[in-house]
Parts: C-alpha cells; sequence; structure tokens
C-alpha cells in the first residue's frame, strides 16, 4: 500500500472527498462482502481456527517475520494513529439534524447502536457537548439492581435535550436487574422523558430488544467499514511530511499496498479488503489489526526513530533520507490474534458472553451473573487475561480489541446470542 | 439338499478367494471403524445443528459400506443366479428365524431405525424408563448415556412395541422444565413475570425459543412450571439447576414463602 505520489490536482470548484464517516439506519449496514481471494482466505482462516492450527503463512516470505520488528510507538503514532471519535461527530450531525429540527413532533428518542470498540459513547459525549445536551450517567448497581425509581426522577427537564451515552450499563442479565431498563425504555419511547439521543452497544441491543421490544425505532449505527472506505481511511491516518516516500509492502509477497485517499472506486488492495472482511466492519478492530500488522526492519526503523520526543507529533527527524530515498513498511500478514482454548469450558464461555453483553463488567458483579462460583470465575480471567482475550479498563473486564473478532466467531459457532453485525 | 446341487449354489473357494474375502471384511471394518472415528472427532469440534448433522451420518454410511460389502461379497461365494439367491437367502433365513429371532429382529430394526429415524446420534431419548443421549446406533443396539454416567444398551427391537420419548428430535435444543411449588398466597402474575425473567437471565438460555411459566393450583398450594430451552441439549441438567436456583433466590427476596409438604403426605411418602 503506497500514498499517491502525485495525487490529480482537486479542482477548485469539485467537492472534498467523501468522508469515511457515515451514519445509517441499522437495517442499511452492510457487511464488506468477502470477494474472491478474500473469501477463500476468510474461510480457511475459519477451518483452521475451528481445528486447533495456527495462522502460519504457506509461502516461504519476502520478508521473514524474525528479520522485522514491530513500529515505535512515535513510528505508529505517525502512520495510524488511534482513532479519534470525534471525527464521526458531524455525520452524526447529519443524519440528527432533520429529527433535532421536527422538535417537538417526531420521535421522541433516537437509538445510537455501536459495535465493540468502535466509540459509540465517546462520539455521543462529544455530541451532547456540541449540542449542550445533558449527559446522563448510568445508575450505580445498588440502583440497578433495587429497581431505585429514583435515578429516572432525576432525569432532566423535559424540554432539555439529553444523551444517554450508555444505555448497556443500565441493566444487569440478573432477575432483578431488568426492572429499571424497562422502566426508562417504555418512559422514553412514549416521551415522557423528552427529547433525547440514548446510545447503546450492539449486544445489548439485541439482549434488550428480547426484554422490551422495541416497536422498530429508527436505530442508527456506524456503516461498516468496506474496502474502500478503510482504505481511505487508513490513508488519512498517515500523518508524516513524508508520506510522498512513503510504500507499504506486503511481508510474505513483497507486493505494494495502495492506499489511494478520496478515491472510492479505486481497486483496493486484497490486504486491506481482508480486513476489512474478517473485522466484519467494525473500525476499533480493523485498525488494531493494521497497526499490529505493521512492521519495519530494526535498521530502518532506528533510522526514523526521532531524535527528540517533541518530533513525534508531526515533523519527520533530520536522519529521514530525503525524497528520493523510499520508507517502507512492511504489512505483516499473519493475524495477531488470541488463541481461545479449543474447548474452554462453560465458565469461560458463560464469563466472555457476559462480558460482551454488558460491554464489560466490574468482577465484584460476575458471580451475581454467573452460574459459576467466585473462584472459578477468578481463575478464568485471569487465564484468559495471560491470553490477551479481556483487559482491565478502568474497573471494568471487556474482551480486548485484539480478541472481539475470535470471540465473536467463538459464541456464534455455539448458538449463543449475537448482536446483528 | 443334495451335496450335487450345494455345489452348484456355491463357488468352489481356493486361497485367492479366501484372502479376497478376508480382504474385503477388513477393509469394510476398517472403513467403518475409521469414518466413525473421523465423524466423531469433527462432530466434537463442531456445536449445534452441525455436529447432529455428523453424528447422524455414522450409522447411514456404516449401512452402505455394509451393503457395498455384501454386494462384493456375495458374487465371490455363490453363483448370482436367481434361483441361488433365492435357495441361500431361504436357508438362511430359516436358520435366522429359529435360531436368532430376537437377534435377527434387532437387526431388521436397527436398518428401519437408519430409516425412520426415531432416534440419531446426539438425540435424548426415554425407552423403557431409561432417559439419555443416544450416543451411538449399533447394528443391534442403540448406547445412550444417563445423566448418572452409565451407559445403557436397548436392542433395536424396542422399536417394535416399546413408546419411544424423543426430547429433541435432531434439533440442538430440547424444552428444560424447572418446578416451584408456593405457598397460596401471593400475587400470581408477579411471580409469573418473575420466573420468566429467572429464564430470561440464564446464561444457558436459547433466546429464540420461547419461555413459558405454566400454573397449576393445588389443594397445598400454586405449582409452577417454568419452561424453557437451553443452548445445548447436553446442559439440561445444569440449565434445570441455573433455574431453581436463581428463581428460589428471587422468589425468597420478595418473601414469597414456599408450600410445605401435607405432614399427612410427608408420612406417607
Amino acid at each position: 500500500m503506497s500514498i499517491e505520489k502525485h495525487p490529480p490536482a482537486q479542482p477548485q470548484d469539485s467537492a472534498p472527498p467523501p468522508t469515511p464517516w457515515q451514519f445509517v439506519r441499522l437495517g442499511d449496514y452492510r457487511l464488506p462482502g468477502p470477494l474472491g481471494a478474500t473469501a477463500a482466505l476468510e474461510r480457511w482462516a475459519s477451518l483452521k481456527r475451528i481445528f486447533g492450527r495456527g495462522s502460519e503463512p504457506e509461502l516461504p516470505p519476502v520478508k521473514a517475520e524474525a528479520d522485522l520488528r514491530a513500529l515505535s510507538q512515535s513510528r505508529l503514532q505517525n502512520l495510524a494513529r488511534p482513532i479519534d471519535w470525534r471525527c464521526a461527530v458531524p455525520a452524526l450531525n447529519a443524519v440528527l439534524a432533520e429529527w433535532q429540527q421536527a422538535a417537538p413532533v417526531g420521535e421522541a428518542v433516537r437509538f445510537v447502536i455501536g459495535q465493540p470498540h468502535c466509540g459509540h459513547a465517546q462520539i455521543l459525549a462529544q455530541w451532547a457537548a456540541d449540542h449542550r445536551a445533558a449527559v446522563v450517567e448510568a445508575p450505580s448497581v445498588d440502583r440497578l439492581l433495587g429497581d431505585d425509581g429514583r435515578w429516572l426522577d432525576d432525569w432532566p427537564a423535559a424540554d432539555r435535550l439529553w444523551v444517554l451515552p450508555n444505555l448497556e450499563q443500565c441493566y444487569l442479565r440478573h432477575a432483578d436487574g431488568l426492572g429499571l431498563v424497562r422502566s426508562l425504555l417504555e418512559r422514553a419511547a412514549s416521551g415522557a422523558l423528552g427529547r433525547g439521543v440514548i446510545g447503546c452497544d450492539s449486544w445489548a441491543w439485541a439482549y434488550l430488544r428480547r426484554v422490551w421490544p422495541l416497536p422498530q425505532p429508527a436505530a442508527l449505527t456506524l456503516q461498516a467499514f468496506d474496502g474502500p472506505r478503510l482504505s481511505r481511511y487508513l490513508a488519512e491516518l498517515v500523518s508524516c511530511p513524508g508520506r510522498d516516500c512513503l510504500h507499504f509492502r506486503n511481508a510474505t509477497t513483497g507486493k505494494e499496498l495502495r492506499l489511494e485517499p478520496g478515491s472510492g472506486d479505486a481497486e483496493v488492495s486484497p490486504e486491506v479488503n481482508y480486513l476489512a472482511v474478517h473485522s466484519r466492519g467494525n473500525i476499533g478492530v480493523a485498525l488494531h489489526s493494521w497497526r499490529s500488522a505493521l512492521r519495519a526492519v530494526p535498521e530502518q526503523e532506528q533510522q526514523v526513530q526521532p531524535e527528540a520526543p517533541a518530533e513525534v507529533a508531526g515533523s519527520l527527524p533530520a536522519a529521514v533520507p530525503d525524497a528520493e530515498v523510499d520508507d517502507i513498511v512492511w504489512v505483516s500478514t499473519a493475524l495477531r490474534e488470541p488463541v481461545l482454548p479449543a474447548e474452554g469450558g462453560e465458565a469461560m464461555v458463560f464469563l466472555l458472553h457476559g462480558l460482551l453483553l454488558h460491554n464489560g463488567l466490574p468482577a465484584s458483579l460476575l458471580p451475581e451473573l454467573l452460574p459459576q462460583p467466585r473462584h472459578r470465575i477468578a481463575s478464568c480471567l485471569l487465564e484468559l487475561q495471560a491470553l490477551g482475550v479481556v483487559v482491565m479498563a478502568g474497573e471494568r473486564w471487556q474482551v480486548s480489541v485484539a480478541a472481539y473478532s475470535v470471540v465473536r466467531e467463538f459464541l456464534r459457532r455455539r448458538g449463543f446470542l449475537r448482536d446483528d453485525f | 439338499m443334495e451335496t450335487s446341487q450345494l455345489t452348484k449354489i456355491f463357488n468352489t473357494f481356493d486361497a485367492g478367494v479366501i484372502v479376497e474375502l478376508l480382504l474385503i471384511a477388513v477393509a469394510a471394518t476398517l472403513l467403518i471403524v475409521g469414518l466413525q472415528k473421523l465423524l466423531h472427532w469433527l462432530a466434537d469440534h463442531l456445536h449445534g445443528q452441525n455436529r447432529l448433522y455428523l453424528l447422524a451420518m455414522a450409522p447411514l454410511l456404516r449401512l452402505a459400506i455394509l451393503i457395498a460389502s455384501l454386494l462384493v461379497i456375495v458374487p465371490l461365494i455363490i453363483e448370482p443366479s436367481l434361483q441361488n439367491m433365492v435357495a441361500l437367502l431361504g436357508s438362511v433365513g430359516l436358520a435366522l428365524g429359529f435360531a436368532l429371532k430376537d437377534y435377527a429382529s434387532s437387526l431388521i430394526a436397527g436398518i428401519v431405525a437408519v430409516g425412520e429415524r426415531p432416534y440419531r446420534n446426539g438425540d435424548w431419548i426415554e425407552v423403557n424408563g431409561f432417559y439419555g443421549e443416544v450416543r451411538h446406533v449399533g447394528m443391534r443396539t442403540v448406547q445412550i448415556l444417563t445423566a448418572d454416567d452409565t451407559q445403557v444398551s436397548i436392542p433395536h427391537l424396542r422399536l417394535w412395541n416399546d413408546p419411544i420419548a424423543n426430547a429433541n428430535c435432531g434439533r440442538p435444543q430440547l424444552q428444560c422444565v424447572a418446578d416451584f411449588y408456593l405457598h397460596p398466597e401471593h400475587d400470581a402474575a408477579a411471580v409469573k413475570a418473575l420466573l420468566q425473567d429467572v429464564a430470561l437471565t440464564s446464561p444457558y438460555l436459547h433466546y429464540q425459543d420461547p419461555i413459558m411459566v405454566i400454573v397449576h393450583e393445588q389443594p397445598w398450594g400454586s405449582h409452577y412450571r417454568l419452561k424453557a430451552y437451553p443452548i445445548d441439549a447436553r446442559q439440561q441438567f445444569r440449565f434445570i439447576s441455573d433455574l431453581t436456583i436463581r428463581g428460589k433466590a428471587a422468589l425468597a427476596r420478595r418473601g414469597i414463602r414456599f408450600a410445605v409438604a401435607p405432614v399427612t403426605a410427608a408420612t406417607t411418602a
């Protein structure tokens, strides 16, 4: 993949390249379709996972993995910086503008559904700040289990726009943990709480529709990052000034991966397409896989190391070769995903499913929600943490972004309830 | 049957034919054993419907291999004319009918079982008071593994006369029932809703199937039957335990009293 050295000059009155961020109705979400070799690769990888085989490359690579090193944090920051969720806010503005203007008629509440690691809470928090909307915090565990209606009584005034970014934290899969969310959804859907936007994780959404079936709400979600969209986004992330001579090459085949900023019709590299299909359009997962696939030869990596921390943000250090010298970043084709034990036992499966349904849970709550004893859950958590499957985020255990695709497939094969993405 | 007629029916056996027969028998046996092991290995890596499809294929393939082997073996043993076949099958039929009636009946029932499929590998069946998962549909018997980890072999000939209860009929899910016996003084509608939530919050629940609560009023109290489906039939006992434990806890938190058996009934029992 390489960045276009000489992109065609844009006419003055031409439209800017389309943003990769787009919010659509849930029914309009389109999974990136596997095509040709991508489909075969995905199926082969899935088969190997089922029968416990690794993902070792079958051809002798152009660059052996042992000869390559992971990029330094500063270089990674220049080539594939973490997602700034504020970039998605204009797209959300665009779809909610009509709803806002229609006030006070029309639907009282809009739902925004996000896949894990797709930043729905951050996007909604920023949207709320931009629109001076009141942000409603999720209730405490005691209030959830006690069906304490004071949380709803303390709701912002009906004439004020409000945002509830984390509906997944407003219930517990517990016989006493569903009352409050039912009351909330009933009052919100009837308009009794005024106008607002509710954000919800996609797995919790799948579960809550069985708890309190909503009458076909016009829920929104981020459109899938398919091959062209992902390619455009990855190109946008490259922020170093030396991008003209920057080349991404497949470490196995040596072929160049081309990123074409702004040209959606251009042919997308099979590697990027595979990434989009494998991540099912989840931009958080796709970017994590991309970042962990980037490699450099050690000498080259030393050459581009910044001499001072101040240079990290954008400028290339003096040691960087001039424009005639190509800067090659190797892209590893071996997916670095944690491997789940083939038969990890019921405790592990239930734990992973429970974490996904709540988008993370504190350790103290897990024995309340799972049939296994506390010590079994604790040992299972430690085992999964060692494998890189779960991580502690704040005070909540979550399925890690690296393991999300594997865990989703693991649960799908076992027939567990999962999201619609 | 005279000796001259017998020699006409049977081919001459020489060492080559005997070796050929042995090779066919060994090859068929190896193929059957290998296929069954392979199918079970594959099934162990799969879940749900795919696992059951694979397990159900084992007896079908075994039958196909046996028929194919017989088709190859018979012409080696006898001259395959209509007259010879009638004479041989008649003799074999008579021998089986008198000496090995039950055995032959089980073999034939085994073939019927493969075709009619009253039970397949992975099904949960009850025959003559034995309830368990079908682990192997053999030529003569079906082997089930009970919840107490006991293997029970049941001859296929039970198929002719005994009722066979199949709880899942080739589906990965089956209905489970958790019973609750409550003191009659309570809000029945609230208890019904609570028990539904108990099922809805079980990690074992298969969400695509319905949850039902059936209430029976009895002289001693109220009998609630909570019916739901686990994700996998093999989880049924753990699912019922989970429903019972969490159901009792939820009812106790709301101060609902449980029914106590009357003294007379308890002593009689």
